[in-house]
Parts: structure tokens; sequence; C-alpha cells
């Protein structure tokens, strides 16, 4: 078998350390780099309240020069945080210290004892191939005609001569000194020999450039394979069936085993991170529904009981169990013995994802009615509400401290108080009566309150419109997108007058020229890269949900009873310099009312004054739509949703009406546009500005009209009342 | 191991095994024995694998909530007959024939049900939110319909005699669409009450 070979092995362990040792340095370098630099510089122990500004885009260490426009917006942020801490239980509080903790240090001591280990093996690997005196024997047996000859690099073609000279005078054959055995008479011989091809590569021109090319003044040489493994390993016996088996074991178990694992452990939980048992059961639940069935956040909490991820968490606990959870967290009942605190943690936290799954699958299902139930239960989770329970009133549970509310008398004036609109218009005794808080805290309750109106957004549609990416109407077929301008105020704002923040939003932005920035060419080329381009919201005020959770609108569109597309929840809108700005305090909000009250009722046009708003900025949502403009002209419209997700009160509801023109209409505009562009393009020369500012006039008219015939706001809040 | 070495003994040893290369008789069975084995292997491990799909097929239930039910009141009723037949309690042909229609419905409601909610499963499934089984329960279900549909229609011919599956079917539609007016009459009242509570 040995003869069989035409292989040659490693046998004196000349490559395979070699081999041996780049693997490991390829691994283990960049992997120590990576390890150290992260122990040098990402390895502060961060604070809770650092790594809770860090979720939100402020790092206070990185960005020191943004630091002075960020001040307003950290000490909101921790304002907020300091609410909800003093509202939370100890024990909430806790864990989520903890779990904030355990996210932020991970543990690098593993991967510290693998990369000792590897570092031991290098310098094994590293000494032996230093103690193996063939590798060097090899090396120096290598062809360098300069070391041959005794010369330097450097050398002239006069000293490499003299050098040629001198050693073929003492190696010659002719010169041998008398008395040699054959042997050395033999080295001497190859001595000449590799000198004269020594001489001849540094002065004959053939010769010259073989041993440049290839290394050898022989020329090419013929290439040799090997096995970079010992011979004994491979041909022996006992080592060879040991090899195979290695092999065997690597490929068959080790890799195969290895992969499976993956494989079962990803295809275990979907894309949406949720386990594959529950999405069928989902799916499964919501394909069952029957149509016109009543369904209502109790149900969405009985179907997600049964989840598998808590069947993971706590083995021990049947679906009624959790059920009973997640009754008791809504309902605020005090502490149950037989569950812990950290279960209920766990589990309450759990839910956040598999509700917003569960409105996944229902609005693929086009489900409106369960999709509204789904997105009710995630404000009941949060804030700790049962509606069902709460009849009427249930809104005013979410203030902060307010633990449970009185029980008024009929007759009282302030029974009719249901809705937290309704509750910032009271006078602050009025506000103690109805939260049911007592007189000695009321100074606490009062600066919870003002802490509360700074930290909660409302938001507000201000304007909306179906849009046609670079042209100013809908033709037929186009491909549409709504935009909404929207506004998010202290939730202490009135909502009635949308219309006047309109026009004042419009005037101002016409004034300072903010718009233009929404012209640049990556702005036509991404519609949606407006939106994208906003701030973070700030976190969600919600002390009775274990975790902090983020603000989120969603958005659904719906058209005959039906959900038309997927959810689309929105995180980017601006809001610092409406919730911190210095007009936010000077703001006179019922002074502002009562003007455009005294100005409806005289039917005069409105005198706003802009300043009023000067520190405020408006946001963008857009929302592609599921479906290209109908190819029939006619009038059209979108019902859209957009409802906070973590609380009640706080939801819009727009009626997105519009028109696709027909041929002779989009002649029409075009022949228009044309009109102003000719106008415009003489205004350059024209010194007088009449006509410009005559065509800004026409363009406000056609806006302010489309916005009075298209826009009924309705607010879902009455809905809901009507319940 | 300097070059000259190394291409010295790269040339030895092929001279060497170019030598000893010889030729070796081989009979013609070996590699018909071969292929065979190789067939037979993987035949029997194609079947191993259809054997065991198909025992997970019969465990893993409808994605439908009631499961057939239908089926098995009909099959409850008629198998009661035929034991019954010569005792006193004999079960009426128009008792059977309602369970039969009844089953007919309900299959046309899964059907309607089922072609409705395919767009809806399909973008589910590319979403990635739904796993591989669930996705292959819902396929698996157009074929059991479609086996149900056969089997009522061969029950109906046993039954009625007659050979017009068409008007079986007429029948079962109409059922189908009575029962759902009325389930969803019984929801507006519920969702009544539900509001004036």
């Amino acid at each position: 078998m040995a003869d069989s070979s035409s292989y040659q092995y490693d046998e004196n362990s000349e490559t395979f350390p070699f081999f041996l040792l780049t693997i490991l340095l390829i691994v283990t370098v960049p992997w120590t780099l990576k390890v150290v630099y992260d122990l040098l510089f990402n390895n502060r122990v961060i604070s809770l309240k650092e790594s809770r500004l860090k979720l939100y885009g402020i790092d206070k260490e990185t960005d020191k020069e943004n630091q002075s426009n960020d001040l307003k917006k950290i000490k909101t942020l921790e304002k907020l945080y300091e609410l909800q801490d003093s509202k939370k239980t100890d024990e909430f509080k806790k864990f989520e210290s903890e779990f904030i903790a355990k996210q932020n240090t991970k543990s690098k001591t593993k991967q510290i004892i693998i990369l000792t280990i590897l570092w031991t093996f290098i310098a094994i690997i590293y000494k032996s191939i230093n103690n193996n005196s063939k590798i060097f024997e090899s090396g120096i047996a290598a062809f360098d005609p300069y070391e041959i000859l005794g010369i330097s690099f450097s050398s002239t073609e006069k000293e490499i001569k003299s050098a040629y000279r001198k050693l073929s005078v003492k190696f010659h054959p002719d010169k041998l000194p008398a008395g040699l055995n054959e042997a050395e008479k033999l080295s001497f011989e190859e001595n000449f020999i590799r000198i004269s091809k020594a001489y001849q590569a540094l002065t004959d021109e053939v010769v010259k450039e073989n041993y440049l090319k290839y290394g050898n003044p022989d020329g090419p040489q013929q290439l040799s394979q090997g096995i970079a493994l010992p011979k004994f390993l491979i041909d022996n016996g006992f080592y060879s069936l040991l090899m195979i088996v290695a092999y065997m074991a690597i490929f068959m178990g080790v890799i195969p085993y290895f992969v499976s694992k993956w494989w079962s452990k990803s295809s275990q939980f979907n894309k949406q991170n949720v386990h594959v048992n529950t999405s069928s059961l989902i799916i499964e639940k919501v394909f069952n529904l029957k149509k016109g069935s009543v369904i209502d956040h109790i149900t969405v909490l009985e179907w997600l009981s049964h989840a598998e991820e808590f069947k993971i968490i706590c083995p021990e606990l049947n679906s009624e169990d959790i059920f009973e959870v997640f009754m008791n967290h809504i309902n605020r009942q005090p502490k149950q013995n037989s569950i812990s605190e950290e279960l209920k943690f766990k589990i309450i936290a759990k839910t956040h994802n598999l509700v917003k799954f569960t409105l996944v699958v229902a609005s693929c299902f086009n489900h409106l009615e369960l999709s509204i139930a789904i997105i009710n239960t995630m404000k009941s989770l949060a804030q700790a509400i049962n509606t069902n329970a709460d009849k009427i009133k249930y809104e005013l549970l979410q203030l902060p401290g307010v633990e449970k509310l009185p029980e008024l008398d009929l007759s009282n004036s302030l029974n009719s108080i249901k809705n937290l609109e309704q509750f910032f218009m009271l006078e602050d005794d009025q506000k103690l009566k109805v939260a049911g808080i007592e007189q000695e805290d009321k100074k606490q309750f009062m600066t919870d309150l003002k802490t509360y109106t700074h930290t909660v957004p409302k938001l507000q549609v201000l304007q909306h419109k179906v849009k046609v990416q670079g042209q100013d109407y809908v033709s037929p077929g186009a491909i549409i997108h709504i935009e909404l301008k929207v506004l998010l105020t202290g939730i202490n704002w009135v909502s009635s007058q949308k219309n006047q923040f309109n026009q004042l939003f419009n005037a101002k932005e016409k004034l300072n020229n903010e718009l233009e920035k929404y012209e640049a060419i990556e702005h036509l080329l991404d519609t949606h890269k407006k939106m994208t381009e906003q701030e973070t919201l700030l976190p969600l005020v919600a002390p009775k949900f274990p975790v902090t959770k983020d603000l989120e609108y969603v958005v659904l569109m719906v058209g005959q009873g039906k959900v038309l597309q997927t959810p689309i929840f929105v995180n980017n809108l601006n809001w610092s310099d409406n919730l911190t700005g210095s007009n936010y305090e000077k703001f006179d909000k019922k002074n502002f009312k009562q003007l455009i009250d005294e100005q409806l009722k005289l039917n005069k046009p409105l005198q706003l004054n802009v300043d009023d708003i000067s520190g405020m900025k408006t946001s963008y949502i857009t929302i592609p739509c599921p479906t290209p403009a109908p190819e029939k002209p006619g009038s059209y419209s979108f019902k859209v949703y957009l409802d906070n997700t973590g609380m009640f009160g706080n939801d819009e509801f727009v009626n997105v009406s519009y028109r696709v023109l027909s041929e002779e209409e989009i002649q029409n505009v075009e022949n228009i546009n044309v009109q102003k562009r000719r106008l415009a393009g003489e205004i350059e020369e024209d010194p007088e500005l009449s006509s410009d500012s005559e065509s800004e006039e026409e363009e406000e008219d056609e806006k302010t009209d489309e916005s009075d015939n298209n826009s009924e706001y309705s607010d879902i809040n009455t809905d809901t009342d009507d319940e | 191991m300097s070059f000259n070495s190394t291409s010295d003994g790269f040339n030895g040893t092929e001279s060497n095994s170019s030598q000893q290369a010889s030729i070796k008789k081989i009979s013609i069975f070996t590699p018909i024995i071969y292929v065979s084995l190789l067939l037979y292997s993987l035949i029997y491990l194609q079947k191993y694998v259809a054997k065991k799909k198909h025992a997970k097929s019969i465990e893993t239930p409808s994605i439908f909530e009631d499961n057939y039910k239908s089926r098995e009141i009909y099959y409850a009723i008629k198998e009661s007959k035929f034991e019954t037949s010569n005792g006193s309690n004999k079960i009426d042909d128009n008792l059977i024939l309602s369970a039969l229609i009844h089953r007919g419905a309900s299959v046309i409601r899964y059907k309607i049900k089922l072609t409705e909610t395919k767009q809806t499963f399909d973008i589910l499934y590319k979403l990635g939110s739904m796993g591989e089984d669930f996705f292959e329960r819902y396929e698996r279900e157009f074929n059991l319909i479609e086996l149900e549909l056969q089997d009522c229609i061969k029950e109906y011919a046993m039954l009625t005699k007659s050979t017009n599956a068409q008007k079986y079917m007429e029948i079962c539609q109409n059922a189908c669409f009575n029962e759902a007016i009325k389930r969803r009459f019984a929801f507006y009242e519920a969702k009544l009450d539900h509001k004036l509570k």
C-alpha cells in the first residue's frame, strides 16, 4: 500500500503546522481584536438612566456636540422615567432594571476562555515549529545565489566575480585537496555546481531570468503535491482507520448535528419572532372566526393564553392560569399568592409581540372588527384597564396616580366627565374630585399632571391628501399614497382646533419656506423619506406595563368595512420642539380657544398670530396605498384609522377622499400648469411681482377648497362613548 | 527538502506507480448488483418517508374548528340505522337525508372559505408568519374537501337511487346560504345584547 501511493507525506511536520497555525490565526486574531476593543471602549457599566436614553437615540458619551440640542429632550425623557418609576410597583421596577442591565452587559467570560485556549494552541504550535530543525534545514537548502557566494544583495558585478573566483578555486574538482574520501569528494563537487549555478544566476541573462521567474536557475520545476499530514496517519492501518472515523464523525455527525440544531431552532420561530405553534394557533383562530361574531379584548386575551411562549416560560402553568394573570392585570387586582411577580412580569411583557402579530394576521384576513379589538387589547394591557368593567370612564384611569375612580353622584355635574380632553379643561379642584385624589395629595398630583402633559403627546391630523409622486392630481391607474400632516401636542390640548392650527402652520411654513427642503431630489425619489427623517417618539407612559414600551401609532387603512393592508406602525414623529419648546408653556390654550370662538361667532375671517406656534413643528405620515388609483374617473375615499397602541383617548379617524381626473380634466390642469410656469418665467425678468402672488393665491384657494370639502374629522372617542 | 530533491522524489514515485498499473477483471454482475442495491434502498427510503408522512397527516387535525363534525354525525346516524334495522326504532329516511344535506352544506361552506382566504394564506406565508406545517395543513384541506364532496355524492346516489348530483349540490348550496343567514342574524342579536349590557 505504501508503494502504490504517489503522494508525499508531511513526515517531518514541515507544512502541516503552518497550515494549522494559519487557520488558527485567521480565527483568533480578529476575534481577539474585537473582544479587546469591546473591553476597552464598550464595556462601560451603563447606568439604567443612560441605557434608557440610549434606546431613544441619545448617547451622552458619543455626541457631546449635540448635547445642547438634546438637553431638553433628555430632561423630558428623564422626567418621564421619573414619573413612570414613581408609579411602578417595586417588583416590576426591580425586574426591569435587572432586565436592562442584562441586555447591556453581555458576558464576555466565555469568549475570553475560548480565546485563551486558542492562543495556548497557537503558542504550542509555534514552539513546535521553532523546535523542528527540519524546517530550518529545508529553508537553508533553498537556492539563494547571494548566500551561496557569500556576498550581499547590493554587490557589484566585480564583487560577484571575485567571490566566485575565490570559491571556485576552493571547490574546483581539479584542485581538490588530497586524501578525501568518496563522500567528501561528492560534497565538494556538489558545492562547486552550486557555486557555478549561483554565479550564472547572477551574470548569465537566461539563467538570471530563470532564477527571477521560477526561483531556480534551471527553469520551472515540477510542482509537487502532497498531503499535509504525516504518513503514519494515513498509510498505517490503525491510524488511517482512526482518521476515517474522525472524518466520518465530523461530516456525518458533528456538522449535521449543529446544522439541524440551528435549523430546528430557527424554524421554531417565524419571521415576527413568534413561535410557529402560536402562529398556527392564532391563524387558525382568526380563520375560523365566524363573520359577524362578537369579539372584544377578552376574546383576544383568551386566544393568547394558549400561546406556546408561555408554556416555555412557565411550563407549570396552564392556559387558564395565564388567562387569569391577564385578567387580574387588566382589572388591576392585587397580587395572587400562587403566581410569582417575576412570572407575571415575564408573561405580561411577552404579550407585546404576540398581540402585534395577531394584529398582522387579523389585517391579512381583512377583519376590521377584530383588528380594532386587538388594538384595544394592546391598550388594555399597556394601561391595565378593562374597558368592559370600567364602562365609559376608563380613559381617566390612565392618569398618573389614579388607581380607582370614585363613585360620583348621578346628580353631580362632574359625572359627565368621561375622557381626558374633558378632564384637562376642568379647574384644579374639580380634577381632584373626578380623579378621586385626596386634598393632601394635591401637590403631588398636580406636579405629576404637569409632567404628564409634557411627556404624553396627543396626535392631531391637520391635513390629509391622496398624492401621486411628481404630479398634483390623481390620474387613472396612478400609484398613489396618502400623506397626513399631523401635529403632536400635549395631551391637554383641545382637538377641536385642528382647522385653526392647520391654517396657522400653513401660514408659518409659507413664511419661513419650511417646505422647500422636501423638494430635494432624495425626497422626490423616496416619498417615505420625510417620515423616516423625523424624531423617534418618546416612550409610552404606562407604569402598569412591566417594561418600558415604545409609543407607536398604528395605521389601518379601511375600505368597505375591510382592512385593506397590513398595519403600518409609526414611531417617527417630531415631538421634542412641541412638548418642550419655550412656547409650550407660554401658549395660552384657553385664550386661543376663546379667541377662535369669538371670531367664529362674529363670522370674521380668522386673525391668528403665527408667533404663537413659532417653536413648533408638524410631522408627516405617508402611507403607501395597496392598489393603484381606479381606472374610472370619479370620487373615491379611504378611511384611515390612526390609533395609539398604548393608550386610550388618543386616536384619530380620517376619511381621505380623492378624485380621479378624466382625460379632459388632466388636460386642463396641465394647461393651467404650463401657463403658470410661463408666467413664473416672465416674472424672473419682470421686477414687479404681481402675477406671482396671484398664482399663489389661486393655488391656495384650490387647496383650501379641497380640504374644506374633504375633511370630515370625527373622533373615534365619540364612537366608543356610544357603546 | 530542497527544490531539486522534491522534484526528484515526485518523478520517482510517478514512474513507480505507472509500472504497477495492471488490469483486473470484474464480473458483469458487479455493477448490476450495485445499481439494484442502490435503487432498492432508495425505493425503500421513499416508501418509508411516504408512510411516515401519511401517518402524520392522519394525525393532524383539520384547520376547520369543527373538524368535519357533520360527517361524523351523518355516519353515526347511518350506522345506528343499520344496527337496528330489524328493531322497532327504525330511523327515518328523511333524517339521514337531512344529515347528508347538512354534511354537503358544510363542505360547501369549507370550500367557499378556503377559496376566499387563499390570498391571505399566500400573503402570510410570504411574510414568513406561518410555519411550514400549517401551510401544508392548509393545502391538504383542498384535497380533503374534494374527497369529502365525492363521498357525499356517492352517499346521495346510494340513498336516493338517483344520479343527479347537480340537484344535490344545489340543495346543499341553498342550505349553506340559509345557515349563514341564520348565523348572521344570531350574531347581530348577540351584538345588540353585548352593547346593551
